[in-house]
């Protein structure tokens, strides 16, 4: 049985995790993830590998959801946690790099005021205001 | 601690708990737990719930609002029998849990919604006998 998931651009499976996870770190993330990776080289190196192998190597690799579709999933959850709005930004990012658009992305911020509570929600909102405004570019 | 406050705190959690409650809750008390006890009968009702800064309707108002969004469920039955005394009504109670459903999400609310319809029915259960 083959246990290697394809990865997400449908390249064949790398040997490791942790170079399937650098792929997809860099196809979702781009800089704002190997920041992320860059500020733990001094701390902790080996979370950086674990972060790789993990959420990118594993999870975000599978196939069954398109990387649309986790984005919209991840950017509601990180919203609806209200603890996380470092990983937010980085995942608002990502959202717009898969192919999200701002008005997609500002609908699943407002759904969460429902699930969550409203603080929560206006935070998402910001965060992504900030965000979008760094991509002027972008489809609304 | 005080022991003024221990007698404040357990004077104003009977007022407000009941008897039977407090009484209970004493019955089922061990070593273990005793320091817990006088911890919160010092604080939570020899301070807080003792002061009359506000009313006991609005501390019962606030206290029910924040165990429903901060997803403390297992007290809420408990909270709700406490309005028989400290004259929240089921108005006061369902405006606040308004308010969580805003500001802590609609799950929340609606769950603590369904626990206060189910002890209210009990109350009014017990009230029959």
């Amino acid at each position: 049985m083959n246990m290697t998931p394809e990865t997400p651009d449908g390249t064949p499976p790398s040997d490791t995790r942790l170079a399937r996870g650098q792929r997809a770190l860099a196809a979702i993330d781009g800089q704002a993830g190997q920041n992320v990776i860059d500020a733990l080289d001094d701390i902790a190196p080996d979370f950086a590998t674990y972060l790789f192998e993990f959420p990118f190597g594993d999870i975000y690799s599978r196939p069954g959801l398109s990387l649309r579709d986790r984005e919209l999933a991840t950017v509601a959850m990180l919203a609806a946690m209200g603890t996380a709005q470092p990983q937010l930004k980085v995942h608002l990012e990502a959202a717009l790099n898969v192919g999200l658009s701002k008005d997609e992305i500002t609908e699943v911020l407002m759904q969460t005021a429902v699930y969550a509570g409203f603080p929560a929600a206006l935070n998402g909102l910001f965060a992504a205001k900030e965000i979008f405004a760094h991509h002027p570019g972008t489809a609304p | 601690m005080s022991d003024d406050r221990i007698t404040r705190g357990d004077a104003t959690r009977r007022a407000v708990l009941g008897d039977a409650h407090v009484d209970r809750a004493a019955a089922g008390q061990t070593d273990l737990d005793a320091p817990f006890t006088d911890l919160i009968t010092a604080s939570a009702w020899g301070t807080v719930w003792a002061s009359d800064r506000i009313t006991r309707r609005e501390r019962s108002m606030l206290t029910l609002a924040l165990l429903a969004a901060t997803g403390n469920f297992e007290e809420i039955p408990m909270h709700i029998r406490a309005t028989a005394r400290t004259g929240a009504s089921k108005t006061d109670v369902l405006e606040a849990f308004q308010h969580v459903a805003i500001y802590a999400g609609v799950p929340r609310a609606n769950h603590a919604l369904k626990l206060a319809k189910q002890t209210y029915a009990e109350m009014e259960a017990d009230t029959d006998e």
